[in-house]
């Protein structure tokens, strides 16, 4: 779901997905809190370091090129273990009577008639006017895409293993153009995969 | 109100001097040309300050650095119609190196668009936490002697914490997710879609 609204020459877009996912509170919780994880699980997050802690509040900075030019920096506050909310910092924050740059939530809550537990991922993004339908279309997928990724960490909860065979439709040279060395690790359809060359075809 | 944090790979210690001598300021500090120290008692000390980065800004600031963990400075006159703020020393989580938190407080003209001045100072705060980075001494790829020769306007600020070097982005797992409209593919954050052409 997104909500568009024009501030002076700003835009303001919230994004809001949920899924349900076959964990604990406490697993979902674990994962969304560690925030150095995020470059290994989150598909649009290159780097991630955590560099500040002090009780509930943690910063961290984070690289994601389809969402941001430049790392940004976010503040979360944590309510173990149901919410946790964040905002950009760093940046000019207020604008009249909103905040700019990025803040969110994420919820974790037990689903109806114990099936499973309901994340709930709130991304709400302000910024120049002119970058408004590109940023539109990109934080929904990546909120969407994150989601998808915890869905199937848990519901196809695996150790790493070996790729034998390549996806249906992938070149091999596409996946010699990926691959950095002789053994790479992927993420395909939400679970990890470590993807070894073969002479193999 | 601006807040960022900056991870520096030295001790508070080493951190707190370099920031200390004042005097090496205009050797390191992107932007800034010239510095005069007017006094320097115990615990506090006077400056001025002339900025270039691209308009020129001169400023007298006050600075105190009595607390160990906390430098303040205020302007005493100066472009600004105030400007404030902090330097606050953290324990990295990590336990390697020291978390700085710059806090700056402004108000500007009313003529000034405050987006563009916050903007430009935020931007300017990451180039000094490079430059920071850079000077600082048990680093790889620390300062070297024709780097400190340098005006910091001349020299190319090419940090390791920029993200899209090829090193980090090889780490990056490949992620790969089925479509209606083909395969999904990020790679090293980017997203790429591929379709069958048969």
């Amino acid at each position: 779901m997104s909500a568009a609204s024009p501030h002076g020459f700003s835009y303001c877009h919230i994004m809001i997905s949920k899924i349900l996912v076959n964990a604990t509170i406490e697993q979902v919780y674990a994962v969304l809190t560690d925030y150095e994880g995020y470059a290994d699980w989150a598909p649009d997050v290159v780097s991630a370091t955590v560099l500040a802690k002090e009780g509930d509040i943690v910063v961290a900075e984070f690289y994601s090129p389809e969402l941001m030019d430049d790392p940004y920096q976010l503040e979360f506050v944590h309510s173990k273990p149901v919410s946790i909310i964040y905002k950009q910092k760093g940046i000019f924050e207020k604008t009249g009577r909103s905040e700019r740059g990025l803040t969110g939530t994420w919820s974790v809550a037990n689903a109806p008639d114990n099936q499973g537990v309901r994340v709930t991922g709130v991304m709400r993004l302000q910024g120049p006017f002119r970058h408004s339908f590109t940023n539109k279309k990109i934080v929904s997928l990546i909120l969407q895409r994150r989601l998808d990724v915890i869905q199937h960490m848990f519901d196809h909860l695996q150790p790493e293993q070996d790729l034998d065979i390549l996806p249906q439709g992938m070149g091999r040279e596409i996946l010699d153009g990926l691959s950095g060395g002789e053994t790479q690790e992927i993420w395909l359809y939400g679970s990890k995969f470590s993807l070894t060359r073969t002479d193999r075809i | 109100m601006i807040e960022k944090y900056l991870k520096l790979h030295a001790p508070k210690e080493d951190i707190r001097k370099e920031i200390l001598a004042f005097a090496t300021w205009p050797e390191w500090w992107p932007g800034l040309q010239q510095l005069k120290v007017v006094s320097h008692e115990n615990g506090r000390s006077v400056v001025d300050v002339v900025f270039k980065d691209p308009m020129t800004i001169s400023m007298t600031l006050g600075i105190s650095f009595e607390h160990e963990n906390l430098i303040t400075f205020s302007q005493i006159k100066g472009w600004f119609k105030s400007y404030r703020g902090e330097w606050a020393f953290l324990p990295s989580p990590d336990g390697q190196g020291t978390t700085l938190r710059i806090t700056l407080h402004i108000e500007c003209g009313v003529f000034v668009p405050k987006s563009m001045v916050h903007r430009k100072l935020s931007h300017g705060l990451t180039q000094l936490g490079d430059a920071l980075n850079s000077r600082l001494p048990g680093k790889p790829g620390g300062v070297s002697e024709t780097t400190v020769s340098q005006t910091p306007t001349d020299r190319e600020l090419t940090p390791d914490r920029h993200p899209t070097d090829k090193s980090r982005a090889g780490q990056k797992p490949v992620h790969i997710f089925y479509t209606k409209s083909g395969f999904e593919i990020w790679v090293s954050g980017k997203r790429y879609v591929m379709k069958s052409l048969s």
